[in-house]
């Protein structure tokens, strides 16, 4: 076993000819860790996953899995890594088990206790042509695929994506149970609740960009979530002006609706709410609008806040 | 590894190729319609076992020159693009198959189809012929051997064709657009090109071999009637350059163009699979 990283991204631009591909990428993902890359729709994310399983050429720069270039030895490199594409699309006249007994013969082993494991786990079934199984079978059965011959590196994009929360819930025990089995993981999603559960570290990836790479503990402290209040009255803004980790985003009905960034400093503004007139109160759970409004204050910012700075 | 990966592909690209629409309703036809033909050409005309091989052969001779190619183009045409538009393709490139393995297993799967159909064809003529007992066996063996040529062929254009894209409409729409220039308009323009700029005989020749179905039409008139004297002047000069071995040259022509047609796709494919 090579001792280069699983992934090493360099500089890596890729576009396309109408489109925005990923600009000027640099990241890299250490042995044993679960690497969440996390970024709405269209933000460039498995252009990120295509490069590096060798199926697009990258426009500049280099990508590199377990120190060999994704291009140039894509087919060596894909005897170490499982993948899962973010569209599970099967050959719909097989059945689950012609599927899996396909795809395995182009891998040198599969440890048949292994499999029977990870069937069961999944709860797959193997009988039905596949176009006959739901979506959520699907994608199980994808699942498995990727598992299958045991690779030390998986690159996952949306795997969750059509299964059903008990499903998901134990496909995620099942990564960190990977994870302590010395695999290394790269999980795309587009959902912060996901990344947060199982990821190490994660990257954050918006038109294109990599917008910062952190762990997800500093992510929990940074990420501002919105909080927004009605009141019975017509409040001032600057009331929130002073507190640590809370701006205010937005200013509606001359105060009687005010929307504000919350930075886990929850007790000094509880405190403060507590002698204004509060009617109402949401405090959504976090999501991936509340990460970029961290990073990206200004552009999320509706015109309203003008309204509040001024 | 490589050599299995290759067979592990070809057998599956074998199998959808057979369980194919396109293929199975063209591979039909040519089974019924050459069956017909060859009853038909005997019924009506053959006053000899020769002379009734010869028309036979040659009736089917146009009908190959109608049907190969239009299964040939329409598979290949199919094969990549609708790996592409099903988005199968990420499964087969995230296995550890390179992309010379992909497009060599699509190829000799298809064309393993190809070489069926157009055997089962050929074949249900030779069992009536030699039924009645009027077929040259040799003969129609070399037909069989120059039409396969002919559909991979074929095939190597269409997969050349499929390669630049990520639909199977504008594929198979490409695909039908060529048939339509090989088969049939290409013969006209040549016509009358020859007829308009009295074009010398080699130079006649020289571009109506740039046509595959061209090369497959004049060596197999010139394998069925000794002579291309029905060519005309092209013809004539073919004959006395070539001699006998026109057909041998033309088969390797029908060769080269498949090999051009898969080295021109596996250097498409190896830049960029995906689109």
């Amino acid at each position: 076993m090579t001792t280069a990283p699983p992934i090493a991204v360099e500089q890596l631009t890729r576009n396309y000819d109408s489109q925005r591909g990923v600009i000027d990428l640099t990241f890299t993902v250490q042995p044993g860790e679960i690497f969440g890359f996390l970024g709405p729709n269209g933000a460039g994310k498995t252009t990120t996953i295509r490069v590096l399983m060798g199926f697009l050429r990258p426009t500049s720069g280099r990508a590199r899995v377990f120190g060999l270039d994704c291009w140039t030895e894509s087919t060596e490199i894909k005897k170490q890594v499982g993948y899962v594409p973010g569209d599970v699309r099967l050959w719909e006249n097989m059945t689950g088990v012609q599927f899996l007994d396909f795809l395995g013969a182009f891998h040198q082993y599969i440890d048949p206790a292994w499999r029977r494991k990870l069937l069961e786990r999944f709860r797959v079934e193997l009988d039905k042509r596949i176009k006959h199984l739901s979506r959520g079978n699907r994608q199980k059965l994808a699942l498995v695929q990727a598992f299958l011959h045991d690779p030390p590196l998986l690159i996952l994009d949306e795997p969750t994506s059509g299964l059903d929360p008990l499903m998901q819930h134990e496909f995620l025990t099942f990564l960190r149970e990977e994870r302590d089995r010395g695999k290394t993981i790269f999980l795309s999603s587009h959902q912060l609740s996901e990344v947060e559960r199982v990821a190490d570290r994660v990257g954050i990836i918006r038109e294109g960009r990599l917008v910062a790479v952190l762990t997800v503990e500093e992510l929990k402290r940074r990420r501002t979530r919105p909080m927004e209040l009605i009141f019975a009255q017509p409040v001032d803004p600057q009331h929130f002006a002073d507190l640590p980790g809370v701006r205010v985003l937005s200013v509606h009905d001359e105060g009687r609706r005010i929307e504000l960034g919350v930075q886990n400093e929850l007790p000094a503004l509880l405190r403060r709410l507590a002698d204004l007139p509060v009617s109402d109160m949401i405090y959504a759970p976090p999501d991936l609008e509340s990460v970029f409004l961290t990073y990206y204050q200004a552009e999320t910012i509706p015109p309203a806040q003008e309204e509040a700075a001024s | 590894m490589a050599g299995n990966t290759v067979l592990v592909l070809a057998q599956k690209e074998l199998r959808d190729a057979l369980r194919n629409r396109w293929f199975l309703a063209d591979a039909v036809a040519l089974l019924v319609l050459s069956s017909a033909l060859s009853l038909l050409v005997f019924l009506t005309g053959a006053t000899s076992p020769v002379s009734g091989f010869g028309r036979t052969a040659a009736s089917l001779v146009n009908l190959m020159l109608l049907l190969v190619p239009l299964m040939g183009l329409t598979l290949g045409a199919l094969a990549l693009a609708s790996d592409r538009e099903r988005s199968a393709l990420e499964f087969w490139l995230a296995q550890p198959v390179g992309t010379g393995a992909y497009f060599l297993s699509k190829a000799l799967g298809i064309g393993l189809a190809l070489a069926a159909a157009v055997t089962l064809g050929f074949g249900a003529s030779a069992v009536f012929l030699l039924f009645v007992g009027a077929t040259d066996p040799l003969a129609f063996l070399a037909l069989t051997g120059l039409t396969i040529l002919l559909a991979w062929t074929s095939l190597t254009l269409g997969l050349l064709l499929s390669s630049r894209c990520s639909r199977t409409s504008t594929a198979v729409s490409l695909a039908l657009g060529l048939w339509l220039v090989l088969v049939l308009l290409g013969n006209l323009g040549l016509m009358g090109t020859a007829l308009a700029v009295r074009l010398p005989p080699s130079w006649l020749l020289g571009i109506a071999l740039v046509n595959p179905t061209e090369a497959y039409r004049i060596a197999a008139l010139r394998l069925l009637a000794g002579t291309l004297e029905l060519l005309g002047p092209a013809g004539l000069y073919a004959d006395e350059r070539f001699g006998a071995t026109l057909p041998h040259l033309l088969a390797s022509m029908l060769l080269l163009w498949s090999l051009v047609g898969g080295f021109a796709t596996y250097a498409i494919l190896r830049r960029e699979v995906l689109r």
